[in-house]
């Protein structure tokens, strides 16, 4: 039986909990924002991106307790549903030229004329937004500093496509533009501009260079488009100065982005507005777009609203069908309902049906939409939504690249969904002999290409030191300093994220680590000072051991048997007193571990938005964890019982 | 005219000034206001400042540069340098001193130990000065940043994250966040700019936006009875909010031919000067006379590889004293001070008329969280006040205090500014000694 930690109460007395608990007031938080505009209007736009960062609470975004309003939010939420009414409705599309200046590090160029000179390799991104999917053209105006006989070479990249290349001829005294052509998808496109031969040093002192000047996307080129089906999902009839059309697309906006059927005494209020721009001598087009916009600014938008008939009682009651649809949907997809979740809804079965809740959270969890599983929740448990935001020093790891931290990024977004989706037991997530590579991660990893320049292949570690996701390279990139490993920071990444038991912070003036220059030895002789201090000896004693068995992988990931010169010693015991050496044989005990099945439960519990540290929480987290280990481990069947749940299918009030 | 955004931004080129800014003049109501347009602006450093390097030697008006301060001397004579403050109020309940410091920044109030929804502050300086300062402009203030948040993990030692993101906070309970994307703070801040519309198109806007907020919140009244006190507290968030909105909508629509939008795709270093670049803006078409600004969020891990730092902020900023370390971080405390530089000289730049500048009627305060980095100390604060508020605060010199608390300083500058207050945070009862022009 796994360790009882017993927070705050309920130990020894696991699944006798009948308090569901409540669920505070939930604010969409970014990601969901964007996917809901996403699901209700068709758009690709990602306007959250520029909302004020989420809040978060327990290692998530999406807890609902702190999760917070604030009038800066509240503008642009504003400023944004008309954006986006306006984007949906959109008769027609028109060519439009836009124009961006391109910069990259100083490191990389620098500002010479009207334009950027790149003095060595680096790349330039800018973010264009193509209204429509259709022809664009992307031109850039370049000249180069010819050294050798090659010319200065730049690429153009979007994403999804293969790069342009584009030899620079043009020298300094006449500037060309050169002109590519593309095929984009609606919303926004990352554009990618970089110098890819830069040399230098010739006898005369020639150096390569490429100097571009401003960047134009324009476009569509194929005409005027009408993106009929965005337009008419919406407005669903054509009388529109009829005030039942007005009406009946009112009634069903609402309907969808409220995540429940209007009253009757809603619709007036926002046919009021329809009227009102009548009065203004507006078009009926143009109240509705107001009447929208309204839909989209409201509390039952911004909010996930459930209501307790007796706002005071603390009697448990079951959710509606709409808001138990919208639980499931925000879990499984961090978006809306899908028509036939609604349809469920509608139908009353998912609180009259036993069984309708199960085979919807299967159903959804089928839908591509469940990645966001993977993305939100695997992505903020794991750490691996922190690759890319700090590199590790170019000088020492000259080999680490945006190529490389894609395919890291890949490889645990891909395991997790293995798990996930092909039912293989979570006791093994710890352990296991497989993993997923591409050409460029397999000789990362030391192992055989396999024949795949961009897709994973699934691939045996038999026979390596790696085994399990904490030896990926995301963990391990993501674990350290930008110059070395930190086994203090993997060992707390297991106390937090593993074992659900983070360690006390440390007393003021004792952080960090004596540096290689004043101290020589390897990382681990330098963190045994730990030991003789009492006070840091109390933690660390726990910490280290667990990042010291990491140690063969260095701050990317790459295999290593010394550090500096001074041969690695992945040796240790855990804090029980059973010894390990190496992180094959510390992850083994880790995964018999049964904490580290209720540290699993309780994150994907806290991930429905709940704090884990309310009282009934212990409880449902219990006895979750009860069933998932008899169950044997399985993922999908730990999500329906957490879906088919008491604590998550009732709600009750509060004193 | 055209003028290119890059030769602010790019590398040396960023000191030139902004040869547009003159014909953006609005100034004509300004120029009739026989009250000083003041303004407060707050800079932020995150992960304290390496002392050695910063404090000058002697007090005074001669005192010698030093380091880090040297970006700072063509300013000498408008600006003070405080040493010896203290914000005790700051310091932290068992570990996390990098978000309780950035909560007490501008509030000195000891902040509240929760990762939770029960988070507890106070009113901050910009905010008790934005209504007095900033009366009938479109924006009471502005809140602005280099970064949003972290994307995983918790932001400090069981601190919320709205202690270790927001040095400005409304009420005991209301961080501001802040905008952190140039392109985004340049859309807004020029959102209702359109000279062809006819007032009667103006009105109608206006009306239109009213009547959609005005809905809204009467349908969350109408919510707010049905749902339990949590909730409440929620939904009273937004309601709050809309009618901030509302207010805003009311104010007169400022026309002030805005520039070319920045980029939304920068680097660091560059953001951050897009970003003074449009506090600049902000202060030159009189859109709002209180800003604060964070370089970075509490205990900030951000490399510097614009002064060729690879290594996080804050890694480095526990430098138990090592030469090494101590080197890079003062050339990141000297970038920063750069940035200020580059701030200070855009409000040189901007005509208040009378021959004064806009830095002379205005007060920027700049300082960090702690002290010493690696010793996370609330004492002996590095500290540079600039601007003299109109005549009323003394500049030009280096001043050493004995542990005076920061919260007399704030209550000097606050009365510089025309807002008197007996008291302010946890610890401030009296106008810090030697700030006002007697």
């Amino acid at each position: 039986m796994w360790a009882c930690v017993g927070l705050l109460a309920g130990c020894g007395n696991s699944g006798s909990s009948q308090d569901p608990g409540r669920v505070t007031l939930h604010r969409l938080n970014n990601v969901e924002y964007d996917n809901t505009m996403r699901d209700l209007l068709g758009t690709k736009l990602r306007l959250a991106t520029d909302f004020p960062a989420d809040d978060r609470g327990y290692g998530f975004d999406n807890v609902a307790d702190v999760l917070r309003m604030s009038s800066l939010a509240l503008e642009l939420y504003e400023t944004a549903a008309a954006t986006l009414i306006a984007d949906t409705l959109a008769v027609t599309t028109t060519s439009a030229t836009q124009t961006f200046e391109l910069m990259t590090s100083t490191s990389n160029g620098t500002a010479v004329g009207t334009g950027w000179l790149f003095f060595s390799n680096g790349s330039a991104t800018l973010t264009a937004n193509a209204p429509v999917a259709g022809t664009y053209r992307i031109a850039i105006r370049a000249y180069q500093h010819q050294a050798g006989t090659e010319p200065a070479r730049l690429t153009i990249e979007v994403p999804n496509q293969p790069a342009v290349t584009i030899d620079v001829t043009a020298l300094q005294a006449a500037p060309a533009e050169y002109e590519t052509t593309w095929t984009l998808p609606a919303g926004n496109v990352l554009v990618t501009v970089s110098f890819i031969n830069n040399d230098c040093c010739y006898p005369a002192g020639e150096d390569r260079n490429v100097w571009v000047d401003h960047l134009t996307v324009e476009g569509p080129l194929n005409g005027p488009v009408v993106d009929v089906d965005r337009r008419s999902a919406i407005l669903i009839c054509d009388q529109l100065e009829d005030r039942a059309c007005q009406t009946s697309i009112l009634t069903r906006f609402a309907a969808r982005a409220w995540r429940r059927p209007p009253t009757v005494t809603e619709i007036e209020r926002l046919l009021d507005l329809v009227s009102l721009a009548a009065t203004e001598g507006d078009t009926p087009e143009g109240g509705l777009r107001l009447a929208l916009q309204r839909v989209l600014v409201s509390p039952h938008f911004l909010f996930r609203v459930e209501i307790d008939p007796d706002p005071t009682s603390t009697t448990p009651h079951p959710l509606t069908d709409w808001e138990l649809a919208t639980r499931l949907s925000y879990f499984l997809w961090s978006s809306m309902p899908d028509e036939a979740l609604f349809a469920a809804a509608d139908a009353g079965t998912l609180t009259s049906d036993p069984n309708e809740i199960e085979r919807q959270t299967r159903r959804m969890l089928e839908d591509p939409k469940a990645i966001a599983l993977t993305d939100n929740f695997a992505g903020q448990w794991l750490f691996t939504r922190a690759l890319g935001d700090q590199d590790p020093d170019y000088d020492l790891f000259p080999m680490y690249d945006d190529e490389l931290e894609s395919a890291m990024r890949a490889e645990t977004r891909r395991y997790f969904q293995a798990f996930l989706m092909d039912d293989i037991p979570m006791n093994q997530f710890l352990v296991a002999d497989f993993t997923y590579v591409n050409d460029r991660l397999a000789a990362h990893y030391g192992l055989p290409p396999v024949g795949s320049e961009e897709e994973l292949v699934r691939v045996s570690l038999e026979g390596t030191e790696r085994r399990g996701f904490l030896t990926q390279g995301s963990f391990l990139r993501v674990t350290s300093r930008p110059k070395r490993t930190s086994p203090v920071l993997r060992g707390k990444w297991v106390l937090d994220n593993l074992l659900c038991t983070p360690p006390r912070p440390p007393p003021p003036g004792v952080e960090g680590l004596p540096d290689a220059e004043t101290t020589p030895g390897s990382v681990r002789d330098r963190l045994e000072a730990h030991r003789n201090n009492p006070i840091c000896a109390s933690c660390h004693r726990v910490m280290d051991p667990l990042g010291f068995a990491l140690d063969n992988f260095d701050a990317i990931g790459s295999y290593r048997s010394s550090d500096s010169g001074f041969p690695i010693d992945a040796s240790g015991e855990l804090a029980d007193g059973v010894a390990f050496d190496g992180a094959i044989e510390m992850t083994k005990l880790l995964a018999e571990d049964p904490g580290v099945y209720r540290c699993m439960v309780e994150k994907l519990y806290t991930y429905t938005g709940r704090s884990p540290f309310r009282i009934e929480a212990t409880e449902h987290v219990d006895s979750l964890t009860e069933r998932f280990i008899a169950g044997g481990y399985i993922l999908r069947d730990l999500i329906v019982d957490m879906t088919t749940d008491p604590s998550f299918v009732s709600r009750r009030g509060e004193p | 005219m055209s003028w290119s955004r890059r030769k602010f931004l790019g590398g040396a080129a960023a000191m030139i000034g902004l040869p547009m800014l003159a014909s953006l003049q609005p100034r004509t109501a300004r120029g009739a206001d026989p009250v000083l347009p003041k303004r407060f602006i707050a800079m932020y450093l995150p992960c304290g400042i390496v002392m050695n390097n910063w404090t000058p030697s002697t007090e005074g008006a001669g005192w010698a540069p030093t380091p880090i301060l040297a970006p700072l001397d063509p300013y000498r004579s408008k600006l003070q340098i405080l040493s010896g403050l203290n914000n005790l109020p700051g310091r932290s309940d068992g570990g996390g001193d990098h978000a309780s410091g950035t909560g007490a920044f501008l509030t000195c109030t000891h902040v509240r130990k929760t990762a939770g929804s029960d988070i507890s502050n106070d009113v901050s300086v910009d905010q008790l000065l934005a209504p007095v300062l900033s009366g009938g402009l479109p924006f009471p203030s502005l809140e602005l940043g280099t970064d949003g948040g972290s994307s995983v993990g918790d932001c400090d030692t069981g601190y919320s994250c709205s202690y270790a993101r927001s040095i400005a906070w409304s009420s005991a309970t209301t961080p501001l966040p802040k905008q952190t994307n140039p392109a985004a703070v340049f859309d807004r801040m020029f959102a209702g700019y359109d000279p062809d519309a006819s007032a009667a198109e103006i009105a109608r806007r206006k009306l239109y936006r009213t009547s959609v907020l005005d809905g809204a919140l009467e349908e969350a009244s109408s919510l707010r009875s049905r749902l339990g006190r949590t909730d409440q507290a929620k939904l009273d968030e937004y309601m709050a909010s809309v009618r901030d909105l509302e207010l805003r909508i009311d104010q007169p629509v400022k026309v002030c031919r805005p520039g070319t939008p920045p980029s939304s795709s920068l680097g660091f270093a560059a953001r951050s000067s897009a970003i003074i670049d449009l506090m600049a803006i902000a202060i030159e078409c009189d859109l709002t006379r209180v800003i604060t600004y964070m370089l970075g969020n509490a205990g900030s891990s951000n490399a510097h590889p614009q002064v060729g730092v690879t290594e996080s902020h804050h890694e480095l900023s526990h430098h138990m004293g090592n030469p090494d370390n101590l080197a890079k971080l003062t050339q990141i405390n000297k970038w920063e001070m750069d940035q200020l530089a580059y701030l200070l000289s855009k409000l040189e730049q901007i005509d208040d008329g009378n021959g004064v500048t806009a830095l002379d009627n205005s007060i920027v305060f700049c300082s960090s969280e702690i002290e010493d980095g690696d010793a996370h100390r609330h004492s002996n604060l590095p500290v540079v006040v600039a601007g003299g508020a109109g005549g009323t605060i003394s500049t030009g010199v280096h001043r050493r205090y004995n542990a005076q608390p920061l919260a007399d300083l704030f209550i000097a500058l606050m009365g510089g500014l025309g807002l008197d207050v007996g008291t302010f945070g946890d610890d401030g009862t009296r106008p810090l000694a030697g700030i006002r022009v007697s």
